[in-house]
């Protein structure tokens, strides 16, 4: 059986094409689109699908991350179904791709000019843990009443004396919406602001896009007397690569029960491990 | 082998390009069978972006007729409904800009994108971008009066209300200035 190019139809293609360009010019507000049906199922990735195949060309270089690993099941599955569908070429590193669909993670490379980074987004409202009502969210960032979200987080302050979200950390995004930046760890929500690539979010289920623009303000929901925070790896050192300053997982060595961290962000460990033995093999 | 689908493809990326980054020139190399006077440019991001899910609204009759077959979209006798609006610098009128959809605070997508063809990006009057996809500021001369950018930026005002401009010329160039941009004459 043929399929077509980057398996959508054409009029699928179309309709989330025009919902993607009015995302880049309202950023940071949710706009509604068809959602197809994909032979992945909603919830797993679909949204960000759906904009890597409307957005995919034979000449584009694709990275597909999962949490930080080109590896791990959902994004090879999603890869090879791009793959098949287009003939694309495909990466692991971030600076090569032109097309990078990730799940929950911003690469720790910094994002080039033109380069577009699609996020998967399993909620994309950030007030639904406040108000379970679709048309009253929509009027409430209609109005730019954000007290809700805010609430949310003074909420966990008064209960545990610190924020307790720690992914999909809400930030407002050029000083007029209040966004759910998928769930990638609050280590990356600075990462967007002003970042030079373009950054589009998509939500299958839920049948939304958003966007951030290249250049635009994206700032994390704090307060005064409790600033927005990072997590914290600076007394942490990965095991296989010695890198510090990067988001890591932490595990558990299952024969000694001893704490470790390992880089998360899989391909950026590999090319510095890499670098280091080429620079070894100089010498 | 170049199919439609690769096309627009292609065309959709340089409007992806162009939106993100308010003032960037992208050129629109494609070739098309054009039996408009409107520009390639004009004519092939329409075909990008048209099917029968919209309406368009454009005063000329051959462009009408001929979106109409090649997308399928729904043409508009009136302008104050339609998705689109594609119209020749010259033809515009101060209604395509004051009487157009703009969207409504809940849903502010709901508006119109203007498609201008002009006679020259980088040639006339000379205008100044700030906002989102602008490192800092960004200029660019129009062949575009300022009455009309002044109408615009009437229109836009109200953010997240507005209109999105697709602004093509004569050598097949496009600029997209959307509603978060702040236009100003150099």
């Amino acid at each position: 059986m043929s399929q077509n190019f980057a398996f959508l139809d054409e009029h699928s293609k179309k309709e989330i094409r025009r919902k993607t360009l009015k995302a880049i010019a309202v950023p940071g507000y949710q706009v509604p689109f068809a959602s197809r049906e994909l032979p992945i199922a909603r919830g797993w990735g679909t949204g960000g699908l759906q904009l890597t195949l409307s957005l995919i060309g034979r000449e584009d270089i694709l990275k597909v991350i999962d949490q930080g690993s080109d590896e791990s099941v959902n994004a090879v599955n999603i890869r090879n179904l791009v793959q098949n569908t287009t003939g694309v070429a495909e990466t692991i590193h971030t600076s090569e791709a032109t097309l990078i669909q990730s799940r929950h993670r911003i690469p720790e490379v910094p994002l080039k000019p033109f380069q577009i980074l699609v996020l998967q987004v399993p909620q994309p409202e950030p007030l639904r843990a406040v108000e379970s009502s679709e048309r009253k969210t929509k009027m409430l960032h209609g109005d730019k009443e954000y007290s809700g979200a805010f609430i949310k987080l003074f909420e966990q302050i008064m209960k545990f004396g610190h924020i307790t979200d720690d992914a999909d950390y809400p930030v407002m995004v050029n000083d007029r919406y209040v966004m759910a930046p998928s769930p990638i760890p609050r280590f990356d929500n600075p990462k967007m602001n002003y970042n030079e690539g373009l950054i589009l979010l998509g939500a299958g289920r839920e049948k939304k896009i958003h966007a951030v623009p290249p250049y635009t303000k994206v700032e994390s929901l704090a307060f005064e007397d409790y600033p927005f925070e990072v997590e914290d790896f600076d007394d942490k050192v990965c095991r296989e690569s010695g890198l510090s300053g990067v988001y890591m997982d932490e595990l558990q060595d299952e024969k000694t029960g001893e704490t470790y961290y390992v880089t998360n962000d899989t391909s950026y460990m590999l090319e510095k491990l890499n670098e280091e033995a080429v620079q070894h093999a100089g010498k | 082998m170049k199919t439609i689908v690769h096309t627009t493809q292609q065309v959709y990326r340089q409007l992806i390009n162009a939106s993100s980054r308010p003032g960037h020139t992208e050129n629109i190399s494609e070739e098309v069978k054009n039996y408009s006077d409107f520009s390639d440019a004009a004519l092939l991001a329409a075909m990008t972006l048209f099917d029968n899910e919209i309406s368009f609204f454009s005063k000329d009759k051959t462009m009408r007729k001929e979106l109409k077959v090649l997308t399928g979209g729904i043409p508009n006798k009136d302008h104050t409904t339609a998705d689109f609006i594609i119209s020749k610098a010259a033809d515009l009128k101060k209604k395509y800009f004051r009487e157009v959809m703009k969207g409504i605070l809940i849903s502010p997508e709901k508006s119109a994108t203007l498609i201008i063809d002009l006679n020259s990006i980088g040639e006339g009057t000379e205008y100044s971008l700030t906002g989102p996809g602008i490192k800092d500021e960004t200029n660019i001369k129009l062949s575009l009066d300022s009455s009309w950018m002044e109408l615009r930026n009437e229109v836009c005002k109200e953010f997240p209300l507005g209109i999105d401009l697709v602004l093509t010329d004569k050598q097949n160039n496009l600029v997209i200035i959307p509603r978060t941009t702040k236009a100003e004459v150099k």
